[in-house]
C-alpha cells in the first residue's frame, strides 16, 4: 500500500497552477490541493481538478502505429523508428516542417528544435502559437524587448484599475481571474470590453459590450480621450519611451464617437473607461488569446505607456497565455529559424506540394479547419506524436504515444514567466515515452546519436540555461521552492516579478510607441450575418476529461436569444454555423449573455463572418 | 491502567523521538507504539513538503519514519479525512492511524455516520488546535508584518494569543488578534471554531495545563475511548512511553485556555454572522458573491458531507451543464444538503478559486439549524436531520393521511381518518 503526493504543474492553460499529483500503489489516483504553491494557493478549475481522467483514460495511445493500407496497425518503437527515418532521410530541409507543441516541456521542444536544425537540417519549425498568441509576443517584444507578461499574475491585485480585452480570465484561466476578483474586493475598478457577458464580464463595474474584432479601436479610443484629457504621465513618456507623437497621431481621429460606431458602443462608453482606468494608479491590462493579431497588444502597450504604467506591480500588460507551455515553447526556441516557415505557411505550402512531410508533436493542427485537413492530405509522410488519436493524428502515416505531464519529468512556463517542475509520477501508460526522448530516438535512428544524447530532462534544462538567455542562471535545484524562477534569474532568488522596473529590454532601453490602426475584418452582411467572438482551445485534453465532457459533450456555438428565435433555435438545439472557409456542427447554447450579431464559437475554421442554420433532427 | 476519563501527563522514554518532537513527543511515541504492534497497519499524519509552510499528508509504515513527522505544522489547512475515504476505500480494509484536529474528528464522525467510513478501523489521536493559517498568506505576513524573511524561519507556533517564528537570528511573536485585524493569521472558519479538544478522537492530546516541573517536556493526554486507554496502556508497557497524572492546577489551566478560545470562538462567530445581515439582506449577499461560481466542484470534492456519485448538482433537470456561472440553485442544493452537518472545516473556502465565502454561509446557517432542530455536528453518531425520515417511507406516511396540507402533516402530524 503506497500513498504519495507530488507536487507538479497543472497541463492545461497558462496559469501554471500548482497541483498535488495522487498516487496510490502507482496509480494517478486524483488531485489534491497544493496551498503552497504561490500561484494559486491550492485551487484549481475543473480542468486541473479532473486531469487524472484524461491520464486515465482508455483512449491514451499505448504503442507506436504505423498505417498499412489505410488501417493502423500496432508496430514496435524500432519499425517506427525504422519508417520515420527513411521518409525523412528522403526528405530536403526546406520540404519538411515541424510543429511544436504549447502543452509538453521546454526540454521537448528545446530538443525539437534541435533536430529541426542539426538533424532535419530545416527551418521550418513553429509552436501552435502561432494562430492566437506569437503576434502578441512579438508586438510585445517590440514594445518592451521582451515577448511575455510584464508583471506576476500575483500583482494584479495591487491594481486599482483593471482593464480586460481580448480575455475572459474566470472562465479560461480561473486562477488569473481569482486575481482580478481580489483586486475588486480591495475596491479596484474592473473594466471588461467583450460582445459577449462572459463570467467575466459579469464583475465588471463597466462592461462594454464591444463588437468582435474591434478592440483595437477601443483602446485607441481610450488612449485618445486621455491625451484629449490631458491625463497622460508626460514623464513616463519624456524620460522611458519613444515615437510618441506616431501613437497620438494616430489615435487622434479615434474619437468617442467614432469609436462607438465601430465598436457598436454607446458615445460615452470611451469616455467612461478612460476616466475610470486613468483615474487609478496602478492600472493593469489583462489581454489573451483575443489578442490574435499583435495590433491589439501592440494598442494595450501604447495606452500602458501613455497612463505610465509599466515597470511597477498592480500595473503593466498581463497577457494571458492559453495552454501550459505556451510561453516556453517560444522561449526555448520552437520558432522559425532564418528564413524557415511558421504553422500557417507549412500549411500554404503542403497544399501546394511544397512541404512533402511533417512531423507534429502534441498538436491538433487539423481543428483548424479543413484547408489543414486538405493540406494534410497532400503530404507525402506525416508523423503525428501525441497522447491521443487526434483528427491529425488520424491522418498521420505514423504514430507516435506520448508521455502525458503525470509520467515524465520536466519544465514549464507559464505566462507571468514562471518557470516550474512537471514531475514523474507514474510510470508512462503502455510504451508512451517522453516527447523529447522520442525525438533523441529518431535522431539515433537518423544516425545523429550524439547531437542529442540527453541523459534525463535536468541534462536538457541545463543545456536551455546555457543557450536561452532569458533562462540563464536557472537550475532544477532553485525549481524546488515552490516560488520557482521568474525569468530572468537575475531579478531575486525568485527571478524577476516585475518588468522593467530600471529599463525596457530594448536596445535603447526605452519603451516604443507604435501606430496602429485599427483593421476591419472580413465584414458581416448578406450571406453572413453574424460576428464571430471565437473561443480557445479545442479541447484535445478536456474531451477526454469525463467530468468535463458532462459538462459540455459537444463543442457550443452561443447565440443570442432574440436571433435564436428569429430562427427557431433552442438551448440545445445541433445547428450548422458556416462561413466563407468551412462549416462546423455545434450545439446552440442560447442566451441573452451575448451581444445581438454576434455568436461565439471555438476557432474551428478562420472566419469573422458566418450564417447559422438549423440541421436536421435526427 | 489507563481508563476513559484519565487525564495525564506523557512523554517519550525514545532517544531518537525525543530530538525531533515537540513537548514530550507523546503522540509521536505512541504512534511508533501502534506500527511496532501492527496494532495499525499504517498512519496518516502531516510532515514537511519543501519546506514548514508546506503540509503534506504522509502515510507512514514504517515506525522509523516517524521522527520527520514530529512536531506541529501551523500552515496545516488541510482536512484527512476525506483522504481516507477516497483514497483508502474508507479504511474498509485496513486499520489506520490518524492525527487529528477538531476538524478532522467532526469531519470522521460525519463522514463515519453516513457509512463512508468504518471508524472501527481507525484510531484517531486528537491534537489541540488554536486554529491553522494558509501558507501563502503566511510567508507573506512573516515577511510584511515580521520583517522577516520567512525562508529563514525554522520553527513557528501559536502560543498565549501569538503567532511565534524563530529565525536564523532572533524569534518574535505577534498577538494573533493583532495579526488578524490587518487581514493576516488563522483562516475565517478556523477563528470561528469551537471544537479546540477533539475529545470524539481516541486520545486528545496537546499542550494546554502541563505546568510544573514538565512544562514544555510533556503532553497532556485526556484519554476518550477505550481503544485510546488501550493504546495508551501498550505503549507505556513496552517503554516507550512514561505517564503520570495531570497535575490538578493543569487541569483548571486547561480548561481556562479551552475556555477562552471558546468565547474568541464567539466573539468571531458574533461579528462574522452580524455581518451577513438577515433575511432579505443576507440572501442577496450570497447570491451576489455564489454568482461568481466558476463550477471547479473543488468545495464538493474536498467537503467531508459530500460523497455521493450522483450529485444532485449534476442533474440536468436542476444545473444547466456548461452553464457558468451555474444558477443560483446549485448553491441552494449544496445548503439544503450540507447545512445541518456542517462542521466549519473551511476547506469550502479556503478551495474556492472565486473567493466565495462559502464557509461563512454554510457555517452561517448551520448555527441556526443547530438551534431550530437540536443536532449538533462531528460528535456523535447521531443522523442527521435529513435522514430522520426515509423517503420512501414518509412519502407513504404523507400519501395515507389523504390530506396536502404537507407543512401540518409534517410539523403536526395528522391522526390517521
Amino acid at each position: 500500500m503506497d500513498f504519495k503526493y507530488v507536487p507538479s504543474t497543472c497541463p492545461y492553460c497558462g496559469n501554471g497552477c500548482g497541483v498535488n499529483l495522487v498516487v496510490k500503489d502507482g496509480k494517478f489516483a486524483g488531485i489534491s490541493s497544493w496551498h503552497r504553491n504561490p500561484v494559486n494557493e491550492g485551487k484549481v478549475c475543473i480542468r486541473g481538478n479532473k486531469s487524472f481522467e484524461f491520464v486515465n483514460s482508455e483512449a491514451r495511445l499505448i504503442t507506436p502505429l504505423i498505417k498499412k493500407d489505410g488501417k493502423f496497425v500496432e508496430a514496435s518503437w524500432e519499425d517506427a523508428y525504422k519508417e520515420i527515418a527513411s521518409a525523412f532521410k528522403a526528405v530536403k530541409g526546406d520540404a519538411i516542417g515541424v510543429v511544436a507543441s504549447a502543452r509538453n516541456c521546454n526540454e521537448d521542444s528545446f530538443v525539437l528544435k534541435n533536430f529541426a536544425a542539426n538533424v532535419l537540417k530545416t527551418a521550418n519549425i513553429d509552436y501552435c502559437g502561432r494562430k492566437c498568441n506569437a503576434d502578441a509576443v512579438k508586438g510585445l517584444t517590440e514594445a518592451f524587448g521582451n515577448g511575455a507578461s510584464t508583471n506576476s499574475l500575483a500583482d494584479l491585485s495591487d491594481a486599482k484599475a483593471i482593464l480586460v480585452v481580448g480575455s475572459n480570465p474566470l472562465e479560461e484561466n480561473p486562477l488569473a481571474g481569482r486575481r482580478i476578483i481580489l483586486a475588486k474586493q480591495a475596491g479596484a475598478k474592473i473594466i471588461v470590453a467583450d460582445s459577449r457577458k462572459t463570467a467575466t464580464a459579469k464583475i465588471a463595474d463597466l462592461y462594454i459590450a464591444c463588437n468582435p474584432g474591434t478592440e483595437v479601436a477601443f483602446v485607441n479610443g481610450i488612449i485618445n480621450a486621455v491625451v484629449k484629457a490631458g491625463k497622460e504621465n508626460k514623464d513616463f513618456i519624456a524620460k522611458k519611451t519613444k515615437d510618441f507623437e506616431k501613437c497620438k497621431a494616430a489615435v487622434a481621429p479615434c474619437t468617442p464617437e467614432s469609436v462607438g460606431k465601430i465598436c457598436g458602443i454607446a458615445d460615452d462608453a470611451v469616455t467612461k473607461a478612460a476616466e475610470m482606468f486613468a483615474a487609478a494608479q496602478p492600472a493593469a491590462v489583462v489581454t489573451s488569446a483575443g489578442a490574435g493579431a499583435g495590433d491589439l497588444v501592440r494598442a494595450v502597450a501604447n495606452l500602458q505607456m501613455v497612463t505610465g504604467n509599466v515597470g511597477k506591480a498592480g500595473a503593466g500588460v498581463s497577457l494571458l497565455r492559453g495552454k501550459s507551455n505556451a510561453q516556453g515553447a517560444a522561449d526555448v526556441g520552437a520558432v522559425p529559424g532564418d528564413g524557415g516557415m511558421t504553422v500557417s505557411a507549412m500549411i500554404d505550402a503542403a497544399a501546394a506540394g511544397k512541404i512533402k512531410a511533417l512531423y507534429v508533436v502534441g498538436e491538433n493542427i487539423a481543428s483548424a479547419g479543413a484547408h489543414v485537413t486538405d493540406a494534410l492530405s497532400k503530404l507525402d509522410f506525416l508523423v503525428v506524436q501525441d497522447m491521443f488519436m487526434t483528427e491529425t493524428a488520424g491522418k498521420a502515416n505514423v504514430v507516435l504515444p506520448s508521455a502525458s505531464f503525470a509520467e515524465r519529468d520536466g519544465t514549464v512556463t507559464n505566462a507571468e514567466r514562471r518557470v516550474q517542475r512537471v514531475r514523474k509520477a507514474i510510470e508512462p501508460v503502455g510504451s508512451a515515452k517522453a516527447d523529447w526522448q522520442i525525438v533523441a530516438e529518431i535522431a539515433k535512428a537518423m544516425g545523429h546519436e550524439k547531437d542529442l544524447a540527453f541523459k534525463d530532462a535536468e541534462a536538457i534544462f541545463n543545456e536551455i540555461a546555457k543557450a536561452v538567455p532569458a533562462y540563464a542562471g536557472i537550475t532544477y535545484a532553485k525549481l524546488d521552492k515552490p516560488e520557482a524562477v521568474q525569468w530572468p534569474a537575475a531579478g531575486g532568488v525568485f527571478g524577476t516579478a516585475v518588468l522593467y522596473a530600471d529599463k525596457f529590454a530594448t536596445k535603447d532601453g526605452k519603451a516604443a510607441f507604435a501606430a496602429v490602426d485599427f483593421k476591419a475584418g472580413e465584414a458581416v452582411g448578406g450571406e453572413f450575418p453574424f460576428m464571430v467572438a471565437s473561443q480557445w482551445p479545442s479541447g484535445t485534453l478536456s474531451a477526454n476529461s469525463a467530468s468535463i465532457v458532462r459538462e459540455w459533450p459537444m463543442p457550443l456555438v452561443v447565440i443570442n436569444k432574440e436571433d435564436a428565435m428569429v430562427k427557431g433555435i433552442n438551448n440545445g438545439d445541433v445547428v450548422k454555423v458556416s462561413g466563407k472557409t468551412g462549416s462546423a456542427t455545434l450545439q446552440a447554447r442560447v442566451t441573452s449573455d451575448i451581444k445581438k450579431g454576434v455568436v461565439s464559437m471555438p476557432a474551428t475554421f478562420m472566419a469573422a463572418a458566418v450564417k447559422i442554420e438549423k440541421t436536421e433532427v435526427a | 491502567m489507563a481508563k476513559k476519563g484519565d487525564m495525564l501527563y506523557a512523554w517519550t522514554n525514545d532517544a531518537e523521538i525525543k530530538k525531533k518532537a515537540e513537548l514530550g513527543g507523546a503522540v509521536t511515541a505512541i504512534w511508533k507504539h501502534a506500527l511496532d504492534t501492527k496494532a495499525v497497519d499504517a498512519v496518516l499524519v502531516i510532515s514537511k513538503g519543501t519546506d514548514l509552510y508546506d503540509a503534506k499528508p504522509t502515510l507512514v509504515k514504517n515506525s522509523a519514519e516517524l521522527a520527520n513527522t514530529a512536531g506541529s505544522l501551523h500552515c496545516g489547512t488541510l482536512l484527512l479525512p476525506k483522504l481516507i475515504k477516497k483514497y483508502f476505500d474508507g479504511a474498509a480494509n485496513m486499520k489506520i492511524g490518524v492525527t487529528v484536529k477538531g476538524c478532522d474528528a467532526m469531519a470522521f464522525y460525519e463522514l463515519a455516520k453516513r457509512k463512508q467510513i468504518n471508524l472501527d478501523n481507525v484510531v484517531m489521536i486528537g491534537v489541540n488546535c488554536g486554529g491553522s493559517v494558509s501558507p501563502v498568506l503566511a510567508r507573506k505576513m512573516i515577511a510584511d508584518k515580521y520583517g522577516v524573511d520567512p525562508d529563514t524561519v525554522h520553527k513557528e507556533e501559536i502560543d498565549k494569543g501569538q503567532f511565534i517564528i524563530e529565525y536564523d537570528g532572533g524569534h518574535k511573536g505577534i498577538s494573533v488578534d493583532e495579526l488578524e485585524e490587518h487581514g493576516y493569521g488563522r483562516r475565517p472558519n478556523c477563528r470561528r471554531c469551537k471544537m479546540k479538544i477533539p475529545r470524539q478522537a481516541d486520545l486528545a492530546c496537546g499542550n494546554w495545563g502541563v505546568i510544573g516541573e514538565k512544562a514544555g517536556k510533556a503532553t497532556f493526554v485526556e484519554v476518550c475511548s477505550e481503544k485510546g486507554a488501550k493504546l495508551l496502556d501498550g505503549a507505556v508497557k513496552a517503554g516507550v512511553l512514561a505517564t503520570e497524572p495531570a497535575n490538578p492546577k493543569g487541569l483548571d489551566i486547561r480548561a481556562k485556555v479551552e475556555g477562552a478560545m471558546f468565547k474568541l470562538g464567539d466573539k468571531c462567530r458574533k461579528k462574522d454572522f452580524e455581518a451577513l445581515g438577515e433575511g432579505k439582506d443576507r440572501l442577496k449577499k450570497i447570491m451576489t458573491e455564489t454568482s461568481r461560481c466558476i463550477k471547479c466542484y473543488s468545495c464538493i470534492s474536498a467537503c467531508p458531507i459530500c460523497y455521493c456519485v450522483d450529485c444532485t448538482t449534476k442533474n440536468p433537470s436542476y444545473i444547466t451543464p456548461g452553464e457558468v456561472p451555474p444558477n443560483f440553485m446549485f448553491h441552494l442544493i449544496r445548503f439544503a444538503h450540507i447545512a445541518s452537518s456542517c462542521v466549519n472545516c473551511g476547506q469550502c473556502q479556503e478551495l474556492c478559486p472565486s473567493e466565495i465565502p462559502n464557509a461563512l454561509f454554510m457555517h452561517a446557517q448551520q448555527v441556526e439549524l443547530e438551534v431550530m432542530f437540536g443536532h449538533t455536528p462531528g460528535i456523535s453518531m447521531e443522523l442527521p436531520i435529513l435522514a430522520y425520515a426515509e423517503e420512501k417511507v414518509e412519502r407513504e406516511r404523507l400519501h395515507n393521511t389523504g390530506s396536502d396540507m404537507i407543512y401540518e402533516n409534517v410539523f403536526n402530524p395528522l391522526k390517521k381518518h
